[in-house]
């Protein structure tokens, strides 16, 4: 057990070592042998992952995936505020005041700002809100894996949705300020994932992810 | 290359288990014990020195079928002159470690 818990801890040391400390990832993971031997992987294990954590911002590919992953964190509180900002009455959900658990309860009543002839278009516009929170909660995760053509899509997909309610809100004349929230996060979003790839860029430009350096 | 900074009290314990047998290639659990460092010390360490051209690293094949390739070290010409340097200095009279 603790055997196996080592192997989980240098699998995350040889991540923190990144592309360019490779060599140092593997010739840990060639001494655990010896320290299972020895009794003490574990300790062994710790010990690299704090040699890791340590060199990490030293290296520039360090420096990176730190950043990476304060962005991606960073970005999920500003969805789940979206997510609050939603469940707590967003204009475009038939929750009123009664909030979430009104509307699920079938208690909810509808928003003032909700004529009759633009009531229909709320559940449409309640599904695209949805759209858009899962695909902001989907972003710090492809931002993390590196995967920019994806990073790439979901922005676009993004931008589409938040353009759309913008449209609808304004044809249907609801409240413009319920939409600077969405186009708050979308632009942060936008902003932080594009630094990121331009980064990665100069960062990868010789080696990009997962080729070995010497 | 190397820095003007003071050796570290551990790095001076790694020079001089490294220089006790300068030309011996060393297994990094092997240096552990021998100089009573963690991991969590001495991998940084040898980082540090191998970027600085102090130690040098090579790739072992291992004692048994079936278990992973092992780094080994030992100390650079660069790293030599340091340890004895740091080791004439250590032994000069009015020498005083400093604690780090």
């Amino acid at each position: 057990m603790t055997a196996k818990l080592a192997c989980a801890v240098m699998a995350l040391t040889g991540a923190c070592l990144g592309d360019r400390r490779r060599d140092w990832a593997l010739a840990m993971r060639g001494e655990l042998d010896v320290a299972v031997a020895e009794g003490r992987p574990l300790t062994f294990a710790v010990g690299c992952l704090t040699s890791a954590l340590r060199d990490m911002p030293n290296q520039a590919e360090g420096r990176f995936t730190l950043t990476s992953h304060a962005v991606a964190l960073g970005l999920l509180p500003i969805v789940a505020l979206l997510i609050v900002g939603t469940g707590a009455g967003f204009p475009f959900l038939p929750t009123g005041h009664a909030g979430i658990s009104g509307w699920l309860a079938g208690s909810g009543e509808h928003s003032p700002l909700l004529t009759p002839w633009n009531r229909g278009f709320a559940p449409s516009l309640a599904v695209l809100i949805w759209g858009l929170i899962a695909g902001h909660l989907l972003m710090p995760w492809f931002i993390l894996e590196r995967n920019w053509t994806r990073v790439g899509t979901l922005a676009r997909i993004n931008s589409a949705a938040t353009v759309t309610l913008v449209l609808f809100t304004t044809v249907l004349f609801l409240d413009m300020a319920f939409l600077l929230l969405p186009v708050a996060v979308l632009a942060i979003e936008l902003a932080a994932s594009w630094c990121l790839y331009r980064w990665q860029e100069d960062l990868f430009v010789e080696a990009p992810p997962g080729t070995l350096v010497a | 290359m190397a820095t003007n900074r003071r050796p570290s009290k551990q790095m001076l314990r790694l020079l001089d288990a490294l220089s006790a047998t300068p030309h011996a290639w060393r297994h990094g659990y092997d240096i552990m014990k021998e100089t009573g460092l963690l991991s969590g010390t001495l991998y940084p360490l040898l980082m540090r020195m191998t970027d600085q051209g102090l130690v040098e690293a090579e790739w072992r094949e291992p004692a048994q079928p079936g278990r992973p390739p092992r780094h080994a070290y030992r100390l650079t010409a660069q790293g030599l002159a340091l340890a004895r340097d740091t080791s004439a200095d250590r032994s000069a009279p009015g020498f005083k470690e400093v604690p780090v």
